[in-house]
């Protein structure tokens, strides 16, 4: 019928263009980095093509060339990204659940401005957002000032460059991640059933436990989930507070690309990283699969 | 008890949240040029720096970048950030329209597929567009930039439309319909206006993504298209200077008027 | 008589999202005269507001057509249509102000501006909204939107308005005024009207005839007078107003309740259903023949203009029963008899199962 072949040109006329660019631009790079982290890399920059696993085993462990060799350095600093995103994930979830409960349970007119005020720093560059922290976290920075101010220490403790300050930072960055989905599920709660709880003989320690963290489990999952991608390949972060002490994933793939040169390595370590996401985002789908059926 | 001890605990949050950018602001109008964290009164020196205007500071303390850098890296932001964010647009409401307004087999996949820029590490989109852009000979510039960016912030849109249109009574296109209309003259008299805050709203978050955007834009800008944040960053990695307190107060201003347009926008639409 | 719209052996199906079919019609015919109201009546997903929307274009049939002023509108888009529709929750263009609200349709058919004016003018007078041409949608009650939705619908002279549950989101007092005043606007204007509602009371109210639908089918379409004392089946007794089904054998002259009590009912032998509506009884006897119940008062409800009654009763379960105000109630638990005239009693030809 005409109709339904006007519907289609109007279809046609609104994904076409969009889908092609994607397609072009979007997936079409995935596949190349895919391919060229199998590939061999140049000896002076640039690539061979010649096939290659061997990117994969400096990192894993089989390589024993000459110049592509097993390294554990590489493992252990993929470690430590996994490491430091999990322990930011558990800081974000600790600083955001309380004050996620706190504003869902305020008026309506101040929980709007509340959750506003959440989102706003996220609208803040965030290179000013770290560089803030820098200037509270230096050796003559606020929090030195103020810890020997009230004489808790008399000499500067050095907080920049230790995974503390990494993991602060990127607590910091992605609060709006944790929160929001947090916020969206604990504001979903009924207030009723809390009562009913502990009308029901339970103590609040039972509540929380029996009821409130259940019901809130698919927002502590999504919020962990899109808080930990970004963590994971971060080398902004690491690169202003941690210095050269504290190397992440992202540091080590930034160094392959602009000044190791070494693209097919760089592209390995980043199918890690993407690998890693992908095992992620499948074991969620699994956990709120078996949520809808439990 | 307990509902007091949440209140300090939420008060708190909000001192961690906002404590670093408010000292920031503040020391950007300190006048120790010996050293930036001790503070040792009000002065406006760094804000006329930027301008170019005459300071106190002597040569000694200022550890120039020339303003003109840093307006080129304004404008080269300001150029990037348009473009994207019409691209972007037009993209995004597109495939959102075709995803909420046809029942077609592959909208479910489209939906999916449309989330994976959003969760893409940024470093690996990064280095794919750097590779991609590379191997099929396109030269780094602006285009390269602009390119980049919409892969991802094309899927913002998408999301902040698609919202709009979910909350959307489709009984008011039928309305139109009903009263005589056109499907395209139902588009423009009414689906359109409709999600217009939508669209607006996608794209000031595109704007401001893209405004802010350092990890892909560090990888495909290749040199002399220096963005406003791969300036800082690259001031930042030279060492901690009083003028970029200026700089960062500054930009904080200019995204604080921008988020406070698309909320006063959004405000008198529920009127 | 003219036939204004008429319906032809209307049949719709949907897939439903298990995979199944719903039936929604299932050969549906109505004919509709010229400057009538109709309302079609039925519980929810009977297939009335699926019907209403194939008249005005959003649902094509699977089978059957639609038919206005003599012209087949079956394959007729929507905004081809000579109909208009007042949606459920109104669907108000909240983005335009009232005046464009109501001229929307004069201003797609590219009247001129003067002209619009006037016309909405008029509608506003009409609904009763004077002076409010300026106003936003959203400063607007629920009632003066469900007006200016009204307004919309008629400012392009349509030759038919649809009606979908407009007044449901209404309180009930303004939900009667609304009731009475579309009434009027009806017959002022001289178009025809079919009204959807699942709300019997407003049915009997506001139509020149129903339309009683269930599973897809059209049950009966009679005046609501007609309808209420002579349903033709179980479904349309039960539906629309209270009643007491009671069965009865007939042996061609004489019917027979289950407790041995008779009365003329000169048809063909074979099983009914007596229909007895609670206003019919009464505890005055009445001249001439007559049916008795004598029962135990389980419950007594009082509503302000009358009692209702239930009488607990040996034979027939319970037997309801309505009295005015005025009279005196015997209290809960007493045994009482309730009289009806067994003169010009409805039988409906089907039993319950």
């Amino acid at each position: 019928m005409s109709l339904t072949r006007r519907k289609l040109l109007h279809l046609l006329g609104l994904l076409g263009a969009p889908t092609v660019f994607l397609l072009i631009f979007f997936f079409g790079p995935l596949v190349i980095m895919l391919v060229y982290s199998f590939l061999t890399p140049g000896i002076y920059g640039g690539v061979d093509w010649i096939f290659s696993h061997l990117n994969y085993g400096r990192i894993l462990g089989w390589a024993d060339t000459r110049y592509e060799k097993f390294d554990p350095v590489y493992l252990a600093i993929f470690l430590r990204s996994l490491r430091l995103a999990t322990l930011t994930v558990a800081t974000s979830l600790i600083v955001s659940y309380p004050a996620a409960f706190w504003i869902s349970r305020m008026r309506p007119g101040r929980r709007d401005f509340a959750i506003f005020l959440v989102t706003l720093p996220f609208f803040v560059s965030l290179i000013v957002r770290l560089f803030a922290w820098v200037l509270i976290l230096r050796p003559t920075g606020f929090l030195n000032q103020g810890l020997m101010g009230i004489g808790l220490t008399s000499e500067p403790i050095e907080f920049l460059y230790t995974d503390f300050a990494v993991v602060l930072g990127m607590t910091y960055v992605f609060i709006p991640f944790m929160f929001l989905p947090l916020y969206s599920s604990i504001e979903k709660l009924d207030m009723a059933q809390l009562e009913a709880s502990s009308d029901l003989g339970a103590t609040r320690l039972q509540t929380f436990r029996k009821v409130v963290l259940p019901a809130t489990m698919p927002g502590i999952i999504g919020g962990s989930i899109i808080t930990f991608i970004p963590a994971l390949g971060n080398f902004i972060v690491p690169s202003v507070l941690g210095g050269a002490k504290v190397l992440m994933i992202g540091n080590l793939i930034e160094q392959q690309f602009l000044s190791a040169r070494n693209w097919p390595f760089g592209s390995a370590l980043a199918m890690m990283v993407m690998t890693a996401v992908l095992v992620l985002l499948i074991v969620q789908l699994r956990l709120t699969r078996r949520g809808e059926h439990a | 008890m307990l509902r007091r001890l949440l209140t300090v605990y939420g008060l708190m949050f909000f001192v961690f949240v906002y404590a670093p950018i408010f000292l920031m602001v503040v020391y950007s109008f300190n006048a120790n040029t010996l050293n930036m964290m001790i503070w040792s009164g009000f002065t406006l020196d760094w804000y006329r720096q930027i301008f170019g205007f005459e300071t106190s500071i002597t040569d000694s303390t200022t550890y120039v970048d020339s303003s003109a850098q840093l307006y080129a890296a304004i404008r080269t932001s300001l150029t990037v950030a348009f473009s994207t964010s019409i691209l972007s647009t037009v993209f995004g409401t597109a495939l959102a329209l075709a995803v909420a307004r046809y029942r077609f087999r592959l909208a479910g996949i489209y939906r999916t597929l449309l989330m994976v820029p959003m969760i893409m590490p940024d470093i690996v989109l990064g280095i794919a567009l750097l590779i991609f852009f590379i191997s099929i000979g396109m030269n780094l510039s602006i285009m390269t930039i602009i390119i980049g960016q919409s892969t991802f912030l094309i899927s913002y849109v998408f999301v902040t439309v698609s919202a709009r249109l979910a909350e959307f009574d489709t009984s008011v296109e039928e309305a139109s319909a009903d009263l005589g209309a056109t499907p395209a003259q139902t588009f423009r008299k009414v689906t359109l206006p409709g999600i217009a805050p939508g669209i607006l709203g996608g794209w000031l978050l595109a704007f401001i993504i893209s405004m802010d955007d350092l990890v892909i834009t560090y990888f495909i800008a290749g040199t002399g298209n220096t963005t406003l944040p791969i300036h800082i960053w690259g001031m930042l990695r030279r060492g901690i200077k009083p003028e970029i307190n200026a700089i960062a107060t500054l930009m904080l201003l200019f995204t604080l008027v921008i988020a406070g347009v698309g909320l006063y926008l959004r405000s008198r639409r529920q009127k | 008589m003219p036939s204004h719209l008429e319906i032809i052996n209307a049949r719709k199906a949907f897939r439903t999202p298990e995979g199944g079919r719903l039936i929604a019609l299932d050969g549906i015919s109505l004919r509709l005269a010229t400057a009538e109201f109709v309302t079609l009546l039925g519980p929810s997903g009977c297939g009335k507001t699926t019907l209403l929307r194939t008249i005005s274009g959003f649902e094509t049939l699977d089978d059957g057509d639609v038919v206005i002023d003599g012209i087949a509108m079956t394959q007729t888009p929507a905004h081809r249509r000579p109909v208009n529709t007042v949606f459920q929750r109104y669907a108000l263009f909240d983005h335009m102000n009232v005046a464009r609200n109501v001229g929307y349709a004069l201003e797609i058919a590219g009247r001129d501006k003067r002209e619009i004016r006037t016309r909405v003018g008029e509608m506003l007078e009409l609904v009763g909204l004077t002076g409010m041409e300026k106003r936003s949608i959203s400063q607007l009650s629920g009632g003066q939107q469900q007006r200016v939705a009204l307004a919309r619908a008629l400012a392009g002279k349509p030759k038919l308005l649809l009606l979908d549950e407009p007044l449901s989101a209404l309180d009930k007092n303004l939900r009667q005024k609304m009731q009475h005043e579309l009434k009027t606007i009806q017959r002022e204007l001289g178009i025809g009207f079919v009204f959807v509602t699942h709300d019997q009371e407003e049915a009997l109210t506001m139509s020149d005839r129903i339309a009683v639908l269930a599973h897809g089918q059209i049950q009966q379409v009679e005046p609501p007078s007609v309808l209420y004392q002579r349903p033709a089946n179980l479904f349309t007794a039960d539906f629309l107003g209270e009643s007491n089904l009671l069965r009865a054998t007939l042996d061609g002259s004489q019917a027979r309740l289950s407790d041995g009590q008779t009365f003329d009912a000169p048809r063909a032998a074979g099983e009914a259903t007596l229909l007895l509506r609670p206003e019919s009884l009464g505890f005055a006897v009445p001249e001439g023949p007559k049916l008795s119940f004598t029962g135990r008062i389980r419950e007594t409800y009082y509503s302000g203009k009358d009692h209702q009654i239930e009488l607990e009763t040996l034979a027939f379960g319970t037997i309801r029963a309505v009295i005015r105000a005025n009279g005196t109630v015997p209290e809960i638990g007493r045994e009482v008899t309730l009289h009806a005239s067994a003169t010009g009693l409805h039988l409906i030809d089907e039993v319950a199962p």
